[in-house]
């Protein structure tokens, strides 16, 4: 991935809609199925990379 | 009630594969249904959550029992996640009209005038009726499901026209099928008007907010009410040069019959939106409204959510969209709640 800095998930300001439509997209996207309420225990953006990569 | 929505829910939830996918179903209809459609929802679901009983068939001849019965097979036969998310789907929703603290549905109908737009109305036409347009946001709603939304607004008094954003660009470009800009698609909807409102007020939350402070001033309309819309300063509004979006705001107020009534909503613990208050009102002559937070909690961008928590969203709906609004109720009503009355976990999101 580009970039060095990492971005806390919290710092999006998600509420449960955009989770839920997050967790779509990366399903649609990718064939990965993650929950919101996996979605809510990944702490930085880098772990939801990892996860999905 | 014919049982249609009942037996096309149970259809669709059946052939989703994941939960996402019933998160997605969900959402696909939360933006839609009308207060009435949750009331059957949740009724069906209390007869298919409740066990079969002796001699008890799906071969019944009331729909209504017919599609509840139905939905309690599919309940039954799909993995039990999904079964947990629809019911728990279900559960919320009815919860959340409960906070309107009706016994029943408002009894809006639903017309649809379009792929993204629709007419909610009860088919009443009376002389005092108030038309509300109504701009959701990027998640397609007015910051709630759409039926949580109207269950708080008086059927018998309103219209309430919801327009979708699909696009997620706050209109700029328009609907697709209707108008390729957000100054023709209100155009289109200034002229396609077939009643006669004893007043017509938008109203536009986030990325709607904009747009609804727009038609106010463009369609000359009684008020325009705006829950925490971008700021004039937000770099998707500079399209017109040095000028950003004061441009066209100063070519329609130049043609105004009247003072506009611009208000503009936000919660009190949301500097973007607070910073946005301030913009605005710079630029126009807006009354900014904070609405506190509930139990020490802080108001956030969703500030219809926290009213609707704390129980007051019809009321504050009430005062915000008429045009002879108390401005002393309405800031009590906004005020900071030192309880979270009526508290339903799972924010409904805008």
């Amino acid at each position: 991935m580009a970039g060095t800095t990492d971005v806390p998930i919290a710092t999006l300001e998600m509420d449960s809609l955009a989770e839920m439509e997050l967790c779509i997209a990366i399903e649609v996207n990718t064939g990965i199925t993650i929950v919101p309420e996996q979605l809510r225990d990944i702490e930085m953006l880098s772990d939801l990379a990892k996860a999905i990569l | 009630m014919s049982g249609q929505l009942i037996s096309e829910y149970a259809k669709l939830l059946q052939s989703c594969k994941t939960p996402n996918q019933v998160n997605g179903l969900h959402i696909q209809f939360e933006n839609s249904m009308t207060p009435a459609e949750v009331f059957e929802l949740a009724a069906a679901a209390a007869i298919a959550a409740s066990p079969l009983g002796a001699g008890e068939s799906t071969a019944v001849d009331d729909p209504h029992a017919q599609a509840s019965l139905a939905l309690r097979d599919t309940l039954s036969s799909i993995p039990p996640t999904h079964a947990a998310y629809a019911l728990r789907w279900i559960a919320n929703m009815q919860a959340f009209l409960s906070l309107s603290g009706k016994a029943g549905p408002e009894p809006y109908l639903r017309q649809r005038m379009g792929q993204y737009i629709a007419l909610y109305s009860d088919g009443n036409d009376l002389p005092g009726k108030r038309l509300a347009i109504c701009f959701a946001g990027a998640g397609q709603r007015m910051m709630m499901p759409v039926g949580v939304f109207l269950q708080h607004v008086d059927a018998s008094q309103n219209d309430v026209l919801v327009l979708r954003d699909v696009a997620r660009n706050g209109y700029r470009d328009g609907i697709p099928g209707i108008a390729d800009s957000l100054e023709e698609l209100i155009q289109v909807i200034g002229t396609n008007r077939k009643k006669t409102y004893a007043s017509v007020v938008s109203l536009g939350v986030s990325a709607g907010g904009m747009p609804a402070i727009w038609a106010a001033l463009q369609l000359d309309l009684d008020k325009g009410v705006s829950v925490g819309g971008n700021s004039p300063a937000d770099p998707r509004w500079q399209l017109w040069g040095d000028e950003g979006i004061k441009r066209p705001f100063d070519y329609y107020m130049a043609r105004l019959t009247k003072p506009p009534n611009l208000l503009y909503i936000y919660g009190a613990d949301r500097a973007r939106d607070r910073d946005a208050a301030t913009a605005l009102s710079e630029l126009l002559p807006v009354r900014t409204l904070a609405v506190g937070g509930n139990g020490g909690k802080p108001s956030g961008h969703n500030a219809l959510y926290t009213l609707l928590q704390r129980g007051t969203l019809t009321a504050f709906l009430e005062e915000a969209l008429s045009t002879d609004e108390s401005w002393d109720r309405l800031s009590e009503l906004a005020a900071t709640s030192p309880i979270e009355s009526g508290r339903v976990e799972n924010n409904p999101a805008s």
